[in-house]
């Protein structure tokens, strides 16, 4: 449960991919250029990506804080319906990317723990792109094991 | 010396070293201030001083794995006599780097804090049971195989009314009989050492918290030394002249 960037990512994908499949999203943890809508992305947020200092020492507790964009067409019904489908959470709701995390809360072993907090929209790609997106950040919670810092 | 960013402190309790589950410590000692008024202070309040205690306390993330915080220290734990001590240059300490260490009774045990969204945190609070000494590391905490002699301190010997101090913490035990020394020494080479202190031979994690009383202040230097018939521990060990 090293702080490894690259290995968190790429579990959150790898978490997510198999149950946004039945959702018909795709789910990268290095978004392609020009990728098909509608697509899970994993990025880091533009505030503070790590705090390493969430407990003493080598061995200790650092926050890593990533988000998910899912992004999909603007102007079409279906798609800020499937926005609404991947945020809502609970019994039946089998395209809840919540959910999704939350059962996989430890990334596979990968981290100690990971939950989504909040979720917003927001349009992207400039005026009268068509596209739209909402973001999920998720806090991550791992050891540093053997880190200098 | 200059003035540092804490990222690296070790918080040892007993036999476990909380500063993995730890972002925040506390220390405070004090003197009680007992009033003696009397005609001469001419309308001034005077004070005299009476018992020194000290509390300790450290703010952590719960963790329930067997052998962590929350599964170590529980409500039963309340009460508990302890050594605690403070390493503020965590695990890159060396020996002579300062230390504050106490026996101390664990009165607030706070082990499930938080809410909703936040991680899961625990609280805990000490306040001594003997003296809180401004010391020295005589031993780093670190896994040992063999004998282990630290090197020189150079801590003067206790006068007739002071006493040296010396806490040991034993964080893992697979070997027998450890058993660590405070010598002393009028040099720094130690060819004339004195064993000071002895603390209880151990086979297992624990705590000792020992002092001896004054006067040897001829001495000049001070360290820790460690035997064991089969190996290996891991284990801190701080001393202290008060």
């Amino acid at each position: 449960m090293s702080l490894d960037l690259v290995k968190i990512r790429a579990a959150v994908e790898t978490a997510l991919k198999s149950p946004m499949k039945s959702a018909g999203v795709d789910v990268q943890a290095y978004v392609q250029p020009s990728p098909p809508f509608p697509i899970i992305g994993v990025f880091p947020p533009q505030s503070t990506y790590v705090d390493y200092w969430q407990t003493f020492g080598p061995d200790g507790r650092a926050d890593v804080m990533l988000e998910l964009r899912t992004a999909v067409s603007y102007g079409a019904v279906d798609s800020m319906r499937l926005i609404d489908e991947l945020l809502s959470v609970g019994t039946g709701q089998n395209k809840s990317i919540i959910d999704a995390v939350m059962a996989a809360r430890t990334l596979g072993g990968v981290v100690e723990d990971c939950v989504p907090l909040t979720a917003r929209t927001q349009p992207i790609g400039g005026e009268n792109s068509g596209m739209f997106e909402a973001v999920i950040p998720l806090r991550i919670i791992t050891k540093k094991e053997g880190a200098t810092v | 010396m200059s003035a540092a960013v804490l990222t690296d402190v070790q918080l040892l309790v007993s036999s476990m070293e909380l500063g993995q589950f730890s972002g925040e410590f506390s220390d405070e000692i004090a003197a009680a201030m007992k009033e003696a008024p009397n005609f001469a202070a001419k309308g001034y309040a005077v004070r005299l001083p009476g018992v020194t205690s000290a509390a300790f306390g450290l703010k952590g993330w719960a963790d329930y794995a067997s052998g962590a915080v929350s599964s170590t220290f529980t409500s039963a734990s309340a009460g508990q006599q302890v050594a605690w001590s403070i390493l503020p240059n965590g695990s890159a300490s060396a020996v002579g780097d300062s230390s504050l260490f106490a026996r101390m009774r664990l009165d607030k045990m706070k082990m499930q804090t938080g809410q909703a969204g936040e991680v899961a945190g625990f609280d805990l609070t000490g306040v001594s049971d003997s003296a809180a000494v401004d010391g020295f590391v005589g031993a780093p905490l670190a896994a040992r195989t063999t004998t282990f002699t630290g090197a020189a301190i150079a801590l003067p010997g206790p006068t007739a009314t002071q006493r040296l101090w010396a806490a040991l913490h034993v964080t893992a035990a697979t070997g027998t009989d450890l058993v660590v020394k405070v010598q002393s020494d009028d040099n720094g080479s130690f060819t004339s050492a004195t064993d000071r202190i002895t603390f209880s031979t151990v086979s297992a994690t624990g705590w000792q918290f020992l002092s001896v009383a004054g006067s040897f202040s001829t001495e000049t230097h001070h360290r820790v030394t460690a035997t064991m018939s089969t190996s290996g521990f891991t284990f801190a060990c701080l001393i202290g002249v008060l």
